[in-house]
C-alpha cells in the first residue's frame, strides 16, 4: 500500500506541476526529478515485492506482483532516460519551424501523463482499471505523435488512434467477457474484474467465455503491443513522433500493452490449460518477427527501422511466452528489460545524429565514429545490441529463450526464429557498418550540449553489463515474473 | 383493451423494443451517405442504449446501474454527437465522398453481416434465457456494421461514427452479459471515450488542414 | 350481423379513402403555415371529374378504356378481405396476403400498359420507372408480412393480424420492429409519397405515378385517382392492423368495435401526421437513389425474416 498508491500518482502529480511551472526554469528540473521518482518508487517497489511477497492495495484496485513491479521498473528506467535527455532535445527542437509552437509545460505534462497512465496499466489489479489506463496512454501520446505541424505526423497520428481505439475497443469485450465467465463464482460484485481474485478461481471459470476474452485480448492489446498483422499504425507513429517519445512508446508502452495481454494468457492457462494460448502467442510472435524482418532488410528511415525493430523483438517476447518453459519465460522476462534499454539508447543516439545530419534518411548518415567519438560509440553499441550479439544483454536473453524453446521441444518454432534473427542479423550489420565507417559526407556538429550524453551512456553501460553479469535480485524479481505468468 | 403504457409494456418487451431500435439506427447509419445522418443514427443508437440501461436499472434495482445508465445517456446520447456535430461543421470541405463500396452494396453486406452475427451468436452463447436474449445477438451485429462503416467509408469523421457505433456495440454487450460493469469502471470508461472522440475530431481538423480534405485515402505519405 | 359488419368495412374503407390524401394535404399546409384547401376538397374534385367527358387517344385500344375500371375493382376487392375494425372478417376465403399482393400487381400492370397505350413520352417513361421501382417494392412487402405470416402459420391477413393482437407481447420482438420499418418504406413507396415521388407536381422528369394518368380525363380519371387513394388507404390499414394491431376487435360486440373504430382512426391520423412532417422536411432523392431506398427496404424486411426464425426459432 505504502508504496504503490504514491507510484501510481508521482507522474500525473509531475505532470500538473508541470504545467503549472511551465513558464519558470523549474520546470526541467521537475520533469527529470518526477521520472528519478517514478524510477526510484518502481525500485523501491520490486525490493518489497522480493522480500515481502505480492501486495494488493486501494480495495483491491491496484496491486503489485513480480511482474507488474518489474514492468515498472522498465518504464521508470525508459521515462527517466528520455525525460533526462528530451530536456535539451525538446529545448532545441522548440525552435524549429515544424514545431507545435506547444505552451511551455505542455510538452512535459503530456509526457508524464503518459508515463503515468502506464505506471497504473502496470500496477493495476482491476482489468477495468488496466482497460482505462491503457486507453488513456494512447490518449495522452497521440497528441505527442502529432506534435510536429507536417502531414506526415497529423497521418501517423490519425492512424494510431484509429487503429488502437479499435483495438481497445475489442480488448473491452474481452474484458467484459472475462467478468462474464467469472459471474458464477461471484456474482454481480465488483471482485469479477480483480485479476487476483480471477486468478485464485480461475480453474473455476466459463472455459469457453476465458477462450473467447483471450482472443479478443489478443487482437486488442495485441495491436496496441505492435504485433503483427495489427502493427501497421507502429512504425508510422513511432517514427513521426519526437525521439524522446518514440523512445518511450517502442520501449515502455508496447511493454506494458504485451503485460496487459499476459495478463489474459495467465488467466487463460490456469483456466483451459497452456496449450490453447500458448499456440495462439508463439504463431502471432513468429508472425510479427517474420513481416519484421523484410521491412527491415529494405528500410532507409532510420526510425521506421528501429520501429520495425521493435515489432521484431516484441514478437520475441511474445514467442518467448508462447514457448512455455521456465527457461524460455525467464529468457522473454529478460528480454523485455533489454529491449527497453538497448530500443532507447538507439533512438536517443539517433535524435542527437538525426538533429546534427539533418536528415533521417540512412543513406545520408555516413562516417558517425570520425565525426562525433562518443556518440559513434554509443550507436555502435546500440547496433550491437539490437542485432542481438555478445557481449550485450539481448545476446544473452535471445540465447535463453531458444534454449527454452528446445526445452519445451518445440524445434520448428525456435528454428524459424532463428532463422529471422539471423536475417536481422545481416541486415542491421549492413545498416551500421555503412553509417558508423567511413569519410562522413559533410561536417557534423552535435546540436545538443555534452550533457544530454549522460543518459545514453548509463543506458549503454546498462546493456552491456546485463550481459555478462547479471545481479541476483534482478535475477530473482524475473524468475517470480515468470511464475506470474505460468506457475 | 386498456391502454397505460406502464402495464402494458413490460420491461423485458421494451427491452427488446429499444434493441431493435438499436440495430435499425446502426444500419440507417450505414445506409446513409451525409455525414451528418450517420451522425444522427449515431445519436439514436445511443439513445436507445441509454434506455436500455436504465430500464435494466430499474428491473434490478441497483442505484450503480442507475446512475452508470443516466451517464451513458449524457456521454453517448448528448455530449458525443454534440462534439460529431460540432467538428463537421468546422470543415470546410463540403462535398461528401463517394465511398469505397455503393451504398447498396455495403447494406446488403451489412445485412449478411448482421445474419451471420445472428446465427452465430447463437451457437456460441446458446438459445438466451435472460430478458435480455435479443441483445446480444444485437450487440454483436452491431459491432460488425459499425466495424463496416469503418472500412468502406473515406471520410475521416464517419470512420470515427463507425468507432463509437462499436463502442455503443461493446456497451450494450456488457449490459446483456453482465448488468454493466462496476461504476467506477464505467466512468473511466465513458470518460477515455469522451476525451478519444474529442481527440480524434482535432485531428480530423488537421488532417484536412495538412491535406486539403478530410478524406482518408489521400494519407498515403508513409510507406514501408 | 357478420355480414353486414364486412361491407360497412368495406364502405368505409372506400369512402374514407379520399378523405385520408384530403387530411394529409391540410396537415402539409399546415406544417407550411399555408391555409390550404378543407379536408373535404378531394371528393369535390372527384364529383367535378366524374361529371366531365373522357377523351381517349384515338390511337389506344380497348385497354386504356377498361384499366380505369378494372383497378378500382381490385382496389375494391382488396378492401373487402383487409381487417379494418374485425380481425376476424369472414371474408377470408376470398383472399388472403398472396392474392392482395397478387391484385396489386395486377393493377400496376394494366396501368402500365395503358399509359403505354397513348404513345406520348412521358406516359412511357413514367410506365418504366413505374415497374422498376415496384420490382423492388413488391418483394420487401411480401417479406415483410411473411415475417408475420410465420408466426401466425397462416397468409390470412385477419389471422396474422388476430395472433399478432393475441401475441403476449411478442409483437414488440426486434424482427417486428424491423419487418415495421420495411413496411413503411414500402408504403411510403407505393403510394408515391415524397423521398421517392412527389404527389402535387407534375415535372416531367420527376414524376413517377402522376406520369402514369397524365393521358386520362374525365371520368376515367376520377376512378384513377379514387383507385389509387383505396390502395393507399389498404396499405396504411395493413400497417397499422397487421403490424400494430392495438385495439382491433376480436369478437363482434359493439363495444369493442367502438374501440377498434376509434384506434383505427387514431392510428391513421398518426400515419397521416407522420407522412405530412416527412413530406415537409425531406427532398425528393433523385431517381437513381431510389433503388437504394428500396433495397434498404428489402434488406430490413430480410433481416426481419432470418432474425425471426434465428432468434425465437
Amino acid at each position: 500500500m505504502l508504496w504503490i498508491l504514491p507510484l501510481a500518482l508521482a507522474a500525473p502529480v509531475t505532470a500538473a506541476l508541470c504545467l503549472a511551472f511551465g513558464g519558470s526554469r523549474a520546470r526541467a528540473r521537475i520533469a527529470i526529478g518526477g521520472a528519478a521518482l517514478v524510477l526510484a518508487l518502481a525500485l523501491r517497489l520490486a525490493w518489497r515485492v522480493l522480500s515481502g511477497g505480492p501486495i494488493v492495495a486501494a480495495n483491491g484496485w491496484l496491486a503489485a506482483d513480480a511482474l507488474s513491479a518489474l514492468l515498472a521498473c522498465i518504464i521508470g528506467g525508459v521515462g527517466l532516460a528520455s525525460a533526462w535527455y528530451g530536456n535539451s532535445y525538446m529545448a532545441h527542437e522548440g525552435q524549429g519551424h515544424e514545431s507545435a509552437g506547444w505552451a511551455a509545460g505542455r510538452y512535459e505534462a503530456l509526457f508524464h501523463l503518459l508515463l503515468g497512465s502506464l505506471v497504473v496499466a502496470a500496477v493495476a489489479n482491476n482489468l477495468g482499471l488496466l482497460w482505462v489506463a491503457i486507453e488513456a496512454s494512447t490518449l495522452g501520446s497521440a497528441l505527442l505523435v502529432g506534435y510536429y505541424r507536417r502531414p506526415g505526423a497529423v497521418e501517423a497520428a490519425w492512424k494510431y488512434l484509429i487503429l488502437c481505439s479499435v483495438g481497445i475497443t475489442l480488448a473491452l469485450l474481452a474484458t467484459v467477457l472475462l467478468y462474464y465467465s467469472a459471474v458464477g463464482s461471484f456474482g454481480e460484485s465488483g471482485a469479477g474484474l480483480q485479476w487476483t481474485a480471477l486468478r485464485d478461481v480461475a480453474p473455476r471459470l466459463e472455459p469457453r467465455f476465458v477462450r473467447l476474452a483471450f482472443l479478443f485480448a489478443l487482437v486488442g492489446y495485441g495491436t496496441k503491443a505492435g504485433l503483427a498483422p495489427m502493427h501497421t499504425w507502429l512504425p508510422d507513429a513511432h517514427s513521426q513522433a519526437p525521439t524522446p517519445v518514440s523512445a518511450l512508446l517502442s520501449a515502455a508502452l508496447l511493454a506494458t500493452a504485451l503485460v496487459a495481454l499476459l495478463r489474459f494468457h495467465a488467466l487463460a492457462v490456469r483456466c483451459v490449460g497452456p496449450a490453447y494460448s500458448e499456440g495462439l502467442l508463439v504463431f502471432f510472435g513468429l508472425a510479427s518477427m517474420a513481416v519484421a524482418v523484410p521491412f527491415m532488410v529494405i528500410q532507409g528511415d532510420y526510425k521506421r527501422l528501429l520501429a520495425y525493430s521493435s515489432v521484431e523483438h516484441t514478437g520475441l517476447v511474445t514467442l518467448a511466452v508462447g514457448l512455455g518453459s521456465p527457461l524460455a519465460l525467464l529468457g522473454g522476462m529478460f528480454h523485455l528489460v533489454n529491449h527497453a534499454l538497448a530500443k532507447t539508447l538507439a533512438f536517443l543516439v539517433g535524435g542527437s545524429l538525426g538533429g546534427g545530419i539533418g536528415s533521417r534518411r540512412m543513406d545520408h548518415w555516413s562516417g558517425v565514429i570520425e565525426s562525433s567519438a562518443p556518440l559513434g560509440a554509443l550507436f555502435v553499441v546500440a547496433g550491437v545490441a539490437l542485432a542481438g550479439l555478445p557481449p550485450t544483454a539481448l545476446f544473452l536473453s535471445e540465447w535463453l529463450v531458444m534454449l527454452g524453446g528446445l526445452r519445451a521441444g518445440k524445434q520448428a518454432a525456435v528454428i524459424v526464429a532463428l532463422l529471422a534473427l539471423a536475417v536481422v542479423f545481416v541486415a542491421l550489420a549492413f545498416h551500421w557498418t555503412r553509417m558508423a565507417l567511413g569519410k562522413p559526407r559533410a561536417p557534423f556538429t552535435d546540436p545538443l550540449p555534452a550533457s544530454s550524453h549522460r543518459p545514453l551512456w548509463l543506458l549503454a553501460t546498462a546493456v552491456i553489463l546485463l550481459g555478462v553479469w547479471l545481479p541476483g535480485p534482478m535475477r530473482a524479481l524475473m524468475e517470480q515474473a515468470a511464475r506470474v505468468i505460468k506457475p | 383493451m386498456n391502454f397505460p403504457i406502464a402495464e402494458w409494456l413490460p420491461t423485458s418487451s421494451a427491452i427488446n423494443l429499444l434493441a431493435g431500435v438499436f440495430l435499425l439506427s446502426a444500419l440507417y447509419a450505414l445506409s446513409q451517405r451525409r455525414t451528418a445522418a450517420c451522425i444522427a443514427g449515431y445519436a439514436w443508437n445511443s439513445i436507445s442504449l441509454g434506455g436500455i440501461a436504465l430500464l435494466v436499472a430499474a428491473q434490478t434495482h441497483a442505484r450503480h446501474i442507475w446512475f452508470a445508465a443516466a451517464l451513458v445517456l449524457a456521454v453517448k446520447g448528448f455530449l458525443i454527437p454534440r462534439l460529431l456535430r460540432r467538428t463537421l461543421a468546422r470543415l470546410k470541405t463540403r462535398a461528401e465522398a463517394e465511398p469505397f463500396l455503393s451504398i447498396p452494396a455495403s447494406s446488403l453486406i451489412g445485412g449478411a453481416l448482421v445474419a451471420l452475427a445472428f446465427s452465430q451468436t447463437r451457437e456460441l452463447f446458446g438459445a438466451g434465457t435472460t430478458i435480455l436474449a435479443a441483445c446480444l445477438p444485437i450487440s454483436v451485429a452491431t459491432a460488425l456494421v459499425g466495424l463496416l462503416l469503418m472500412v468502406t467509408r473515406p471520410q475521416a469523421l464517419m470512420m470515427v461514427v463507425g468507432l463509437v457505433l462499436l463502442e455503443n456495440a461493446i456497451f450494450l454487450a456488457a449490459v446483456s452479459l453482465t448488468y454493466g460493469m462496476p461504476l467506477v469502471v464505467e466512468m473511466g470508461v465513458l470518460l477515455d471515450i469522451l476525451v478519444g472522440v474529442a481527440l480524434l475530431g482535432l485531428f480530423v481538423g488537421r488532417i484536412e488542414e495538412s491535406f486539403e480534405s478530410a478524406d482518408i485515402s489521400r494519407l498515403t505519405s508513409l510507406k514501408g | 350481423m357478420n355480414a353486414a359488419l364486412v361491407i360497412a368495412q368495406a364502405v368505409l374503407l372506400i369512402a374514407l379513402a379520399p378523405l385520408l390524401n384530403g387530411v394529409i394535404a391540410a396537415l402539409k399546409a399546415r406544417l407550411q403555415m399555408r391555409r390550404g384547401a378543407p379536408v373535404w376538397q378531394r371528393y369535390s374534385d372527384l364529383a367535378r371529374l366524374f361529371h366531365k367527358e373522357s377523351i381517349v387517344s384515338t390511337d389506344a385500344s380497348w385497354l386504356a378504356r377498361v384499366t380505369p375500371y378494372i383497378a378500382l375493382g381490385a382496389s375494391l376487392a382488396v378492401a373487402t378481405w383487409t381487417p379494418v375494425l374485425l380481425a376476424e372478417n369472414g371474408m377470408s376465403f376470398a383472399g388472403d396476403l398472396v392474392m392482395t399482393v397478387a391484385l396489386l400487381a395486377l393493377v400496376r400492370v394494366l396501368q402500365a400498359l395503358a399509359a403505354l397505350e397513348a404513345g406520348t413520352a412521358f406516359g412511357g417513361m413514367a410506365a418504366s420507372r413505374h415497374l422498376a421501382l415496384s420490382a423492388l417494392a413488391e418483394p420487401a412487402l411480401m417479406l415483410a408480412v411473411f415475417t408475420l405470416a410465420i408466426a401466425a402459420h397462416s397468409t390470412d391477413l385477419s389471422k396474422i393480424s388476430r395472433a399478432v393482437a393475441l401475441a403476449p407481447h411478442g409483437w414488440l420482438s426486434p424482427s417486428h420492429l424491423l419487418a415495421l420499418a420495411a413496411m413503411w418504406l414500402v408504403v411510403v413507396s407505393e403510394t408515391g409519397r415524397v423521398p421517392v415521388d412527389n404527389p402535387v407536381t407534375h415535372l416531367e422528369l420527376t414524376m413517377v405515378h402522376e406520369g402514369l394518368v397524365l393521358d386520362y380525363s374525365g371520368r376515367h380519371l376520377a376512378l384513377l385517382e379514387w383507385a389509387a387513394a383505396v390502395r393507399q388507404m389498404v396499405l396504411f390499414t395493413l400497417l397499422a392492423n397487421l403490424f400494430l394491431p392495438w385495439g382491433i376487435a376480436l369478437e363482434p360486440g359493439a363495444a369493442a368495435i367502438g374501440t377498434a373504430l376509434a384506434a383505427w382512426g387514431g392510428k391513421l391520423l398518426v400515419f397521416a401526421i407522420a407522412v405530412a412532417i416527412t413530406e415537409s422536411v425531406t427532398a425528393k432523392m433523385r431517381l437513381f437513389r431510389v433503388p437504394e431506398f428500396l433495397g434498404m427496404a428489402f434488406l430490413l424486411s430480410l433481416l426481419a425474416l432470418t432474425s425471426d426464425s434465428l432468434l425465437r426459432g
